[in-house]
């Protein structure tokens, strides 16, 4: 329990000092991102290592890479294949800030990509994460409906308790299991 | 042979009620560090049907299945269910079960849950790839079920702090699949260690294993029998291809921590054992690590961290110590002090200067648990209600030490921790990787 609420003070300090916004770039620029947008399964991964590369340098910088993060989340946007908004996701679980929720939280929508963006919000500080969480919690897919309680769980979101309580009594059990997990962890 | 669930609901007390109860009262008259084996009270070969630990196996391919094999030598043990998401291991398994107690009473299961709401259960031996540790463990802990579960302990240090919590809070009896702490040369090394014969310790060298490549694999179609999306369970979704799973799924860091983790749940643990540290850990963590970049598996091949311990937490190095561990070590512990050395690996055991190694261990030296054979721990302490030579908590402290250079390789620089809180110093991105959302409905 000390975990969770540790990680959880860590988000909530860390989004003091984010605003959100939204993303300004609508395609990528780097050539090593655009190289990825048809990636799938099975294909050689040296181009997600080059991108991977990108993404450690630049959380070593002065913004914790958070230019590169708003980049990135163009692929979430435009046509790039599954696999490649998945592998996006995995790095912006990393380097993704406040910025990148306008772009990861409408696949929160579509029961087919509403975990990889999970994987990529739930580590993200920032109320703004909570927020579109709690949003797709109350009118996002039924089917997505557990993941996103268990990610709120996890994230330790206080701003989330009144919406979790009620769930905690569904008639699903296993939205109504996962609730009562979840509000355990926020304490 | 089987236990009676319907005799143990009606009568209001379960045999492991009674279990816990006899043992608390023996308890009272306990004294001394030994746990006395069942087998030393004549115990282990006429054990009555009636007073066996019921167990069931959760995952059982090639580790599952060996641990089911030596468990089964056992009489105190009653094997009645096996849960596998491959069938063709599942039914080997139940075949193994049956053919041992010549019956067909062995009940096979998909999933784990079912399983887990059977009513006779004592206990249950968990084998499973790492990403599926945690979930299995903290439910059966929650039904309040002994557990011999396999190494390394999680798959990440969130998952491993849960599963901690679950199982102290219930109460039950782990035995982690630690059993080189059953080994007598470990014991003795360590107790040379813990006694002063090397000193000061300053530092000590882990060893482990080095890693594989593969080339990228082709998607393949799921073999029939195979249940291929519940054997993904909480991680990222991914096609099927063979030497993702199964065996391989040590070599995918999805699943595994590679072989840094795979070992390092023997070696740092042999290595905290030895200096008193396993209820602590490193407060500094640095290294660096060669990550396939191409094909199917990406964990780390090379790899050499140093985790630095501060003052205070080893009782044979007040300074401090730093625990060097690395693909470049040879396999095994080395532990080097201010009067000498003492290096121990599986088989194999040396030292310096001299022999000392061959030195006893007296009177006034440190004495640490004794078990000379780790299945039949698990079982006296179930017995005994005893904590085991291979507890959680230490589990959980080893493979820390191990995923803290996982973290600090990946991120390609120092990271510093607090043992205590088991947080990251000042350092938002290290304590993303803390956790990792899990896939679907899945969660701790």
């Amino acid at each position: 329990m000390k975990q969770f609420t540790s990680l959880a003070l860590a988000i909530a300090l860390a989004g003091c000092a984010h605003v959100a916004t939204k993303p300004v770039a609508t395609e990528p620029t780097a050539p090593e991102l655009k190289a990825i947008a048809t990636y799938v399964h099975g294909q050689g991964r040296e181009p997600l290592t080059v991108v991977e590369d990108m993404v450690r340098e630049a959380a070593k910088g002065a913004d914790a890479g958070a230019g590169l993060s708003v980049e990135l989340s163009t692929l979430l946007t435009g046509n790039a294949n599954f696999d490649c908004k998945q592998f996006v996701c995995r790095m912006l679980a990393k380097i993704g800030t406040e910025a990148n929720v306008p772009s990861i939280s409408p696949l929160l929508y579509d029961e087919a990509t509403a975990d990889i963006a999970r994987f990529a919000l739930q580590p993200i500080p920032g109320d703004a994460v909570d927020k579109a969480l709690i949003k797709a919690l109350r009118s996002g897919p039924a089917e997505a409906r557990v993941g996103i309680v268990n990610s709120l769980g996890m994230r330790g979101s206080r701003a989330a308790k009144s919406d979790l309580a009620k769930l905690a009594g569904s008639v699903d059990p296993k939205v109504a299991e996962a609730a009562r997990a979840a509000l355990a962890k926020i304490g | 042979m089987k236990s009676n669930p319907a005799k143990k609901r009606s009568s209001g007390v379960s045999r492991r009620d009674f279990l816990r109860r006899t043992a608390a009262v023996a308890a009272g008259a306990y004294v001394g560090p030994m746990i006395v084996p069942a087998s030393a009270l004549g115990l282990g070969q006429t054990v009555a049907p009636s007073n066996r630990i019921v167990m069931g196996c959760i995952g059982v391919g090639s580790q599952g299945t060996g641990n089911l094999e030596g468990f089964l030598e056992k009489k105190d043990f009653q094997f009645v269910s096996v849960c596998d998401v491959d069938r063709g291991h599942r039914e080997n398994a139940m075949s193994i079960i049956n053919g041992t107690y010549g019956n067909k009473d062995c009940k096979g299961y998909n999933d784990f849950r079912e399983m887990l709401e059977r009513t006779d259960l004592d206990g249950v031996s968990i084998a499973v790839p790492d990403h599926w540790h945690s979930i299995p463990a903290i439910a059966a802990a929650n039904k309040k079920l002994d557990i011999y579960a396999e190494k390394p302990l999680s798959l990440t240090i969130v998952e491993g702090r849960a599963m901690v919590e679950a199982v102290h809070r219930n109460g039950v009896v782990w035995q982690t699949g630690s059993w080189q702490r059953s080994r007598d040369n470990f014991l003795h090394a360590c107790e040379l260690v813990r006694s002063g014969r090397i000193g000061r310790v300053h530092t000590v060298k882990v060893g482990l294993p080095t890693g594989s490549p593969i080339e990228m694999q082709p998607v393949m179609p799921i073999p029939e029998g195979f249940d291929y999306n519940f054997w993904l369970g909480p991680a990222p979704e991914a096609p099927y291809t063979e030497k993702r799973c199964h065996w391989n799924f040590r070599w995918i860091l999805d699943y595994s921590g590679g072989q840094l983790t795979d070992w390092a749940a023997h070696h740092c643990d042999i290595a905290n054992w030895g200096m008193g540290t396993e209820a602590s850990g490193p407060v500094e963590v640095e290294g660096a690590g060669v990550f396939p970049r191409d094909g199917l598996w990406n964990a780390a091949t090379d790899y050499e961290f140093n985790a630095t311990f501060p003052k205070g937490v080893s009782p044979v190095s007040p300074d401090g110590f730093v625990m060097n561990v690395s693909n470049k070590n040879e396999m095994g512990a080395r532990f080097e002090g201010e009067d000498g050395w003492i290096y121990v690996t599986r088989g194999d055991q040396s030292s310096g200067p001299g022999d000392l190694i061959a030195s006893e261990i007296g009177e006034k030296d440190v004495r640490l648990y004794r078990s000379d054979d780790h299945a039949q721990n698990f079982i006296d302490c179930v017995r005994s209600r005893k904590e085991t030579v291979a507890p959680i908590a230490a589990a959980h402290h080893a493979i820390v030490i191990a995923h803290l250079g996982n973290i600090a390789m990946q991120l390609g620089r120092k990271v510093r921790w607090d043992p205590e809180k088991e947080e990251f110093t000042d350092d938002p991105q290290a304590s993303r990787m803390l956790a990792r959302a899990m896939r679907g409905d899945w969660h701790i």
